[in-house]
Formats: structure tokens, sequence, C-alpha cells
């Protein structure tokens, strides 16, 4: 555009950079850095371009992820399920209820993190020995186990490992699912136990 | 307009499908576009637990709302302004907005040497940890011009912001680089 301004050309050097740039945009950026007579702004720009390409944090498991969200579409499609189907869904709610608080009462005796002792290991679950990045504050932790619908079992121990719960239906193979969870940033090491 | 990428034909039909409440294409899309979620949601946060929470949210976003994708711009666009507006979301619960980032103002005073800028920006780790300094509105539009490589009116979209704050965002973060290599450069030198 021709009415670029110098504070526009200065504005538009990471886009100049990244190539997205209309012909006459990018024709006005190269004026001015001319006129200019100094590329200290694009030499600085393109460091950070080289830096910032190269940045890719560690992202968690896919599997793992991708499990937990298929988890939760059965909710989302509850949540936009058309009006005649309401009454239907009311009444199977009311007789899960009664099962449901049951269940509650059942879960929350494994849930809490226990600082001594231990709970009953599950047959239907994964136990394994995690310890976790020191940087990870509670929230982190309660954030991740919910993500990969795991609970801690027991633990710490006095060098910080805990032993976590993982159904599973949630991984067939514990081989797939060690490897997933050392890629998780928070998790420093997870090992089966001795 | 260029013709749609064999990925952005293949990411529309993907949301048709969705839309229609196929879960498979929704597998595929979380696998093609979860990562990318996640980096973006990376520089919005800080914080790779509430990353990883937001780019969950955005996906359960996309199941429940794939029919409102008008298709006015890339499918990619599209799922980053889902992750931004979740990331708004979580920051004014944790009333993390602060006034500091506000977009109106720039402070021109601090001149820095044109060598020290120069001379920071040779050292990859300094520039990476300037880059990382810098508040998350405008590391927000750093990586989704370097990393994503998408237009400054993409990102305007993405952020939902008019194209001249995408600017003035980034004359901020270029004066805050600027002073954050020149004076960890001369620290550098005066050490030496």
């Amino acid at each position: 555009m021709s009415s670029t301004t110098p504070f526009d050309s200065s504005a538009l050097i990471p886009w100049y950079l990244n190539g997205t740039l209309a012909t006459e945009e990018r024709r006005a950026v190269e004026s001015w850095l001319v006129a200019s007579g100094s590329d200290v702004e694009l030499q600085m720009w393109r460091a950070v371009q080289q830096q910032v390409r190269i940045d890719r944090a560690v992202e968690p498991g896919t599997e793992l992820g991708w499990r937990r969200l298929r988890g939760q579409l059965g909710i989302a499609q509850e949540a936009t399920r058309p009006a005649w189907k309401w009454r239907a869904a009311l009444a199977a709610g009311i007789l899960a209820i009664a099962s449901f608080q049951t269940l509650i009462l059942l879960r929350q005796e494994t849930v809490h993190l226990p600082l001594s002792g231990t709970t009953v290991a599950s047959p239907d679950a994964w136990r394994l020995q995690v310890r976790f990045a020191e940087r990870a504050t509670i929230r982190d932790i309660n954030a991740l186990l919910l993500r990969i619908d795991a609970h801690i079992a027991d633990g710490p121990s006095a060098l910080g490992v805990y032993e976590i719960s993982i159904p599973r239906a949630d991984a067939t193979n514990v081989d797939d699912l060690l490897q997933e969870l050392r890629r998780e940033p928070l998790i420093e090491q997870v090992t089966l136990p001795p | 307009m260029n013709a749609p990428s064999d990925i952005e034909t293949q990411s529309r039909q993907w949301l048709v499908e969705i839309a229609a409440g196929r879960e498979a294409a929704l597998e595929q899309f979380y696998r093609h576009y979860h990562g990318q979620a996640f980096q973006f949601a990376l520089r919005l946060v800080s914080n790779s637990a509430d990353a990883a929470e937001l780019a969950n949210e955005a996906m359960l976003e996309v199941w429940r709302s794939a029919t409102r994708f008008a298709g006015d711009s890339r499918v990619r666009t599209w799922l980053f302004g889902i992750v931004n507006h979740r990331a708004i979301d979580l920051l004014r619960r944790r009333r993390r907005l602060h006034s500091d980032e506000v977009d109106e103002l720039i402070d021109e005073s601090p001149g820095c040497s044109v060598a020290d800028v120069i001379g920071g920006a040779q050292d990859a780790g300094r520039v990476r940890a300037c880059v990382a300094q810098l508040p998350e509105r405008q590391k927000a539009v750093v990586h989704l011009a370097f990393f994503e490589e998408l237009s400054y009116p993409e990102v305007a979209q993405v952020l939902n912001v008019p194209v001249g704050t995408i600017k003035t965002r980034v004359m901020h973060a270029k004066l805050r680089l600027q002073q954050c290599l020149a004076g960890a450069f001369a620290d550098a030198r005066s050490l030496s």
C-alpha cells in the first residue's frame, strides 16, 4: 500500500521476514529499510525468527489426550442433545443417581493423596511409580492427573515418588503407556513398581 | 485468494464430518492440530498444564461448534481463535490481564546502542531468554508470525483485535527485545 508509514514499515518486518506481505507492502518495507540506512531491526527480528522457529515445547502425549477428549465427547453430546430427548435423559439420570452416589463414596476413598499407607491395588488399573518435575505445583499435578485419567494411589515416598493408578481400559499396552507418560513435561521419571 | 492447500481442504472436510457427529473425523483433526493448539496456548499462558487444558478445551469446542465454521478463514486460524478466546477466559478468571499489557502506549524513551542490540542478537540463548520475557500478548504475536507463519491480518483475526493493535504490539515487542538484548550484551561485555 503506497500510504505505508515508517511506523507501519517497522511494524511489518516480522511479516516481511515470513513472506506473507502483499507485493506493495513488501516493497514499502524494503524502501524504508534502505532509507533508514540501518538494518538493526531486520537483524534483530531475523534472530528472533530463527529462535522462535525451533522453540518447540515438549507436547503432552497425544494418545492419552485423545482418550480423555473422547471420554468428554459424551458430555458434549448431552449438552447439544435435541430438546425432545431431555425428558428421557432426565429419567435415566434419576435412576442412575443412587448408584452414582455409591460410586462417589467408593471413589472418594481412593482419590485423595495418601501421605502414608497404601490403597488396595485394583486389577483393572495399571500402577506406576512416578516422580514429578520439581517445578510442578499441586495444581499442575492435579491438572495432569485429570487429563490422563489417573489418580494417586500411594505416596509420596521419602524420595518424592508417587504411585499412580490408570484404568487399563485407557491403555491396553503398558509399554506404550510408559513411553507416552515419559513425554509429559511434568513427569521426570515413570516406571513399573518393582 | 490462493487455492486452499491439501491440508486446508482436508481440514474443512474433517469439520463437515465433525459437524455431522463423526468421532473418527475429530480424532484425525485432533491428531493433526493438537500439537499446534498446545504450542500456541503455551505462549498465551506460559504454563504447560494450563496450555494442555486449553488445547483440550479448544478441541471440545471444535466438536461442539464445527457447524459455526464459516469458511472465511483458514481452519488453523479459526482453531487458534478458539484457543485465544479460551485463554482470555482463563486469564480473566485468574485476573492476570494486567494493565502493563495495554496496547496504546509505546515508551520510545530508552535508547539502545545499535552495536549492543546486534551483539545481543548473535547469542541464540540470549535471544530465547529475551523472547521468553515478553508479555503473553506480544509473545503470541511473535509466535503466530514466526512459528505458524500466519499473515498479520490472520494474526489479528486469531487474537480478535484490529490490525493496528497487532502493529502496536510488534512495536512494543521490538522495544522490549532491543532493551533486553542490548542490556544483556552490555552486562556480558562489562563482565569480560
